[in-house]
């Protein structure tokens, strides 16, 4: 099942959260949708699930809104924040309640429960749970109706290592078995171990939409050491490549592949001392998309 | 692959995933479907795991009962009539309203609060049935816990104002007291539920509620005289008198204190339509902003 959001836009007052915002989301694999605090994520994530209403624009599963499907809670899961629940209630209370509106009951429950490592805590009032606990009963309920699409608002915040693990693990199998997996997070070495495709979002506008390979290497850039780099540097200029900093007989490029200069080296005879992708992690490139579009920056 | 050999891992989540291909993360389920008798017992598992039900739940028996001892007591006297003994056992209903009023409220205003709401339209994107469902649950539990309190105070109301347990000859003006108690429990529920679904706030919900039902009442000393009586009629406390309360003479004390006495009166049928209309107005107000807000 693939999510499909048509020109999505949303104001809160007069303020534009979400711009025009058009994407679709996978099976199969896990989608990462990362953007600065204040971009919109948690808006997108939740005009998808048809809690935010879109000023304009439309949000279809299958080519269908949610609420044309008799089983919505099979249809999609989610995990919005972590701690929407009344804390003087059970984790068992809760998700029962959940449940039993699509006539699950108490044994998928503990099947639940025991998936999620919450099952000594099960009758446990929920009131004096730390963030983690919070967590995994929120990833618990998600997946309680065993959904084709899960949409997941930071769903590793406050995991401890073993939980982040877990998440990881139980996210990518999900994928593996053909689900459609949404997940935001602003953790980037996390993002790039999880995900298969990213969707970068900034001041409300979709600023990529690529597999997590092409976000990485396409801004990546080519660090090269050479005694003879003022001539390779003069070759490359006249290929419109131009030097992104250049220290001694090191220089930083962007604009060319590895293998290209590489290939001109040899062709030319020149000697590298040096030649290797520098920049090229999710973070650099991310830093790089939303440069522009940083509503909360330190500094200013 | 078997579901055991999944929880067989319980305790060791990381151990769940799958590695061979085969098995699955997820115990599989069969093809769910979201039916109104799930979403009924879905919100009755909610309302019954709120603490607040069962103090507005005792305290609302407890006022009904306790209403029943005080005033066959003071009837028993005399010679009772068995529409007195009706009075006696519903009267409890101008305290136990407080109740209903609460638990309507609280039913949906706990989950705004705690943003749990979130998790309901997840699974009933149709949010006016998820409404429905609150309502009815709401509705019934206030019908069902005063008719029983009413048949407990009636039975004690008789024994204690000497007419002993003779029952069997209730006029129709008792039945209607003995059914429009309930209903009318029921009815401020429902009606305080939408008044909290438009405010999503108690403290909000509440002081509307209290104001429509106390406050106004009041202060129609401040009409003239020749009208107050025709307005306060279509107020809902005093429609709602009229269907729980004796529509004339002796039982009127029990709430003359909250309802201005006055020459003009509505029919019972009248009267609950007055209490259907309000019903109306409100929830149709609810549903239109609970069908637009972002939640």
């Amino acid at each position: 099942m693939h999510i499909t959001a048509n020109n999505l836009s949303k104001h809160y007052g007069r303020k534009l959260v979400v711009d025009n915002a058009s994407f679709t989301v996978h099976d199969g694999k896990v989608t990462g949708f990362l953007g600065p605090n204040g971009a919109g994520k948690s808006t997108t994530m939740r005009m998808l699930l048809g809690l935010h209403r879109p000023d304009s624009g439309d949000v279809l599963f299958d080519g269908r809104s949610l609420t044309s499907f008799e089983n919505p809670l099979q249809v999609v899961g989610s995990l919005l924040d972590a701690k929407a629940f009344n804390p003087h209630n059970t984790p068992s209370q809760y998700l029962l309640a959940q449940a039993a509106t699509h006539g699950l009951g108490a044994k998928r429950v503990d099947e639940i429960l025991h998936l999620t490592g919450l099952a000594k805590v099960a009758d446990k009032k929920m009131g004096g749970f730390s963030l983690g606990m919070g967590q995994r009963l929120g990833i618990a309920n998600a997946l309680l109706a065993d959904p084709q699409v899960l949409i997941l608002d930071e769903p590793i915040n406050g995991l401890d290592p073993e939980g982040v693990r877990w998440v990881r693990d139980t996210l990518k199998s999900l994928a593996a078995e053909g689900r459609t997996i949404l997940i935001s997070s602003h953790l980037m070495a996390e993002m790039s171990q999880t995900a298969d495709h990213i969707i970068v979002i900034g001041k409300g506008k979709i600023l990529a939409d690529a597999p997590v390979d092409d976000i990485v290497s396409g801004k990546g850039s080519v660090r090269v050491r050479s005694p003879q780099l003022p001539q390779l540097l003069e070759l490359l200029a006249s290929r419109s490549v131009e030097a992104k900093s250049r220290e001694g007989d090191t220089a930083v490029l962007t604009g060319i592949a590895i293998e290209e200069i590489g290939q001109i080296a040899a062709e030319r005879r020149f000697t590298l001392f040096e030649l290797a992708s520098v920049g090229s992690s999710l973070e650099d490139a991310y830093l790089n998309l939303t440069a522009d579009a940083v509503e909360y920056k330190t500094g200013e | 692959m078997s579901i055991a050999a999944v929880t067989s891992h319980d305790m060791t989540p990381q151990g769940t995933a799958s590695k061979n291909g085969i098995s699955h993360v997820l115990p599989p389920i069969g093809k769910t479907r979201l039916t109104w008798s799930g979403l009924l017992g879905s919100e009755w598992i909610k309302m019954r795991t709120r603490v607040s039900t069962y103090w507005l739940g005792g305290i609302g028996v407890i006022m009904m009962i306790a209403m029943a001892i005080a005033s066959a007591i003071q009837g028993s006297n005399g010679d009772v009539s068995a529409d007195s003994v009706m009075v006696m056992a519903t009267g409890g209903v101008v305290g136990a309203q407080f109740c209903a009023m609460l638990l309507g409220v609280f039913t949906i205003t706990n989950e705004y609060r705690t943003g749990q709401i979130r998790s309901t339209f997840n699974a009933v994107p149709k949010r006016l049935q998820s409404l429905a469902a609150k309502a009815a649950v709401a509705a019934i539990a206030s019908f069902v816990v005063t008719a029983a309190s009413i048949v407990v105070s009636l039975i004690i109301a008789h024994v204690l104002s000497g007419r002993g347990l003779a029952f069997g000859y209730f006029s129709p003006e008792g039945l209607r007291m003995l059914i429009g108690a309930p209903l009318y429990m029921a009815f401020i529920a429902v009606l305080s539920l939408m008044v909290g679904a438009i405010l999503r706030k108690s403290a909000g919900a509440v002081s509307i509620v209290l104001l429509m039902f106390w406050a106004l009442p009041g202060s129609m000393v401040i009409l003239p005289p020749s009208i107050s009586g025709i307005v306060a009629a279509f107020l809902p406390s005093t429609a709602g008198a009229a269907l729980y309360g004796l529509s004339s003479g002796a039982g009127d004390q029990v709430f003359s204190a909250i309802t201005p006495q006055s020459a003009f009166s509505l029919p019972v049928w009248g009267a609950f339509l007055v209490l259907v209309a309000y019903v109306a107005l409100f929830a149709a107000i609810a549903s239109v902003v609970t069908k637009r807000r972002d939640v």
